[in-house]
């Protein structure tokens, strides 16, 4: 869960909203997120856990970002 | 061809966030240069400049937008909804007939700075999705455009310091042929770093005197270069029927534009002013289809930067086209109190004149005491005057020898 956490401050803090409005099941597009502001939160990302990430991959969901962050190797 | 109306304005500067405190600024003669607090100076030569103060941009954006647009496209958000709120034109258009005609000189210059920096310090990997965005030029447009879905005509204007006077001027035009009824026009600009500072420093452009009230000196002898402003100003721009029609408040008529290129220098005006004084014959003679209004009755909003060359060329420019009566006119400089706003100078300044129409109240050349020999004409020196204005003729001159001349009148019909 510390991963899941770590990605919603992330998200949270780039819209301006509250934490607890980033659920697992969000979609980006319900959150506001368009393309910009994926690459910008994978980016983030990557400094956050100090990895590197497929910038080019698809994400349409929260859950879809933790997985993109796992298959790179992310550790809570 | 159809008639125009000015139904309203918006502005972010260095003297007021809003026009109302614009005016009030601008009748009292307020100055709003200081030392600058954007960069540290120590060392550098230029001291002084006229900051936007207190301004928040999520008065008029979401935090979200905020952190993905340059200042630049934050100060014409924030000009073009006073803007656009003022006029009520939002839901009175189709939006395939509502257009954004706004530009900028200079675009996301902090931006790009910022972004050059990563690109340095951290690699390519680094730079940010939104550096693109942020930096062009032509962003603030398209923000706008998405803001109230204005699908008409968009044409993001760039001609340096003659930028928004073009894009009002164009905007005129579009209206006037049919191809919008409304427009929402002007220009955005901020460009106080350190890059742009010593660009304009190192080009002799920029004035290098240290005490704030005495630095932009327009058309005074002391006058040793401009001090750089910044911000935004809008207007709507409305077709004449459809604003009757709606019963918006029309604050002036717009009667004419001329666009000119001096074909000369990069940086330099054209020493004998014959391009510039054609620019505004052609916005005179245009504006003489409505009225011949005599020069008493005339204010000229100068482009007034202070700059030795500047000043003298653009006096002899008025001559030109005024010849004996230009000694009758009422011209001034607001950039005596408002720095030069860059691409957003010309909105401000049609704003400025579009108010004097209103009140009968003519901003001075705030700060001007000593006459110079090439700059003969009354320049309202320090406060301002009333007088029975009818016709006002603002004129922008950019980089590159762009030069462009707008002529409002005053409303008489009461829509």
């Amino acid at each position: 869960m510390v991963m899941f956490e770590k990605l919603a401050a992330v998200i949270a803090e780039q819209k301006g909203m509250p934490i607890s409005a980033v659920k697992e099941e969000s979609t980006l597009e319900e959150l506001g997120v368009d393309s910009l502001d994926a690459v910008d939160i994978l980016m983030t990302l990557e400094d956050v856990f100090g990895i590197k990430l497929d910038m080019r991959r698809r994400i349409r969901t929260v859950k879809e970002i933790l997985e993109v962050l796992t298959d790179a190797g992310a550790r809570e | 061809m159809r008639r125009v109306a000015v139904t309203g304005m918006g502005v972010i500067s260095p003297i007021g966030n809003t026009v109302a405190e614009f005016e009030n600024s601008l009748r009292r003669g307020v100055c709003g240069v200081g030392h600058i607090t954007r960069y540290d100076t120590a060392g550098l030569p230029v001291k002084v400049a006229a900051e936007v103060k207190g301004f928040h941009p999520e008065m008029y954006m979401e935090y979200g937008e905020v952190r993905r647009t340059d200042l630049y496209a934050q100060y014409a958000m924030a000009a073009a909804s006073q803007a656009m709120e003022d006029s009520g034109i939002l839901g009175e258009v189709p939006s395939e007939r509502l257009g954004v005609y706004f530009g900028s000189g200079i675009g996301g210059i902090g931006s790009c700075l910022k972004e050059t920096e990563r690109l340095m310090k951290q690699g390519a990997s680094r730079v940010s999705p939104y550096s693109i965005p942020m930096m062009i030029s032509n962003m603030a447009a398209g923000l706008l455009a998405i803001a109230y879905r204005a699908k008409g005509p968009c044409l993001p204007v760039v001609t340096a310091c003659a930028t928004s006077s073009h894009a009002i001027g164009e905007a005129y035009r579009c209206i006037r042929f049919g191809y919008a009824d409304a427009v929402l026009t002007g220009g955005a600009e901020a460009g106080i770093n350190p890059l742009i500072m010593a660009g304009f420093t190192n080009c002799n452009a920029l004035s290098l005197r240290a005490d704030p009230s005495e630095s932009s000196l327009p058309f005074d002898r002391r006058r040793d270069g401009f001090v750089m402003g910044e911000g935004a100003g809008a207007l709507v721009l409305e077709n004449w029927e459809t604003a009757v029609r709606r019963k918006a408040t029309i604050y002036a008529e717009m009667v004419g534009y001329g666009n000119t290129c001096d074909a000369y220098h990069v940086t330099l005006p054209q020493p004998d002013a014959v391009s510039s004084s054609r620019a505004i014959a052609q916005a005179m003679e245009e504006a003489a289809a409505k009225e011949k209004v005599p020069p008493e009755q005339t204010y000229f909003n100068a482009h007034g930067t202070g700059t030795p060359v500047n000043d003298a060329v653009e006096t002899l420019a008025i001559k030109r086209v005024f010849a004996q009566n230009a000694h009758k006119l009422y011209v001034s400089s607001i950039k005596s109190m408002t720095g030069h706003m860059m691409g957003a100078a010309g909105a401000a300044e049609a704003i400025a004149s579009i108010l004097t129409l209103n009140s009968g109240i003519v901003a001075p050349t705030a700060g001007y005491r000593e006459p110079d020999p090439a700059c003969d004409l009354n320049y309202v020196p320090q406060k301002a005057v009333q007088a029975d204005i009818r016709l006002a003729l603002s004129l922008s001159l950019g980089f590159g020898g762009h030069n462009a001349c707008l002529a409002f009148h005053k409303t008489e019909e009461m829509a």
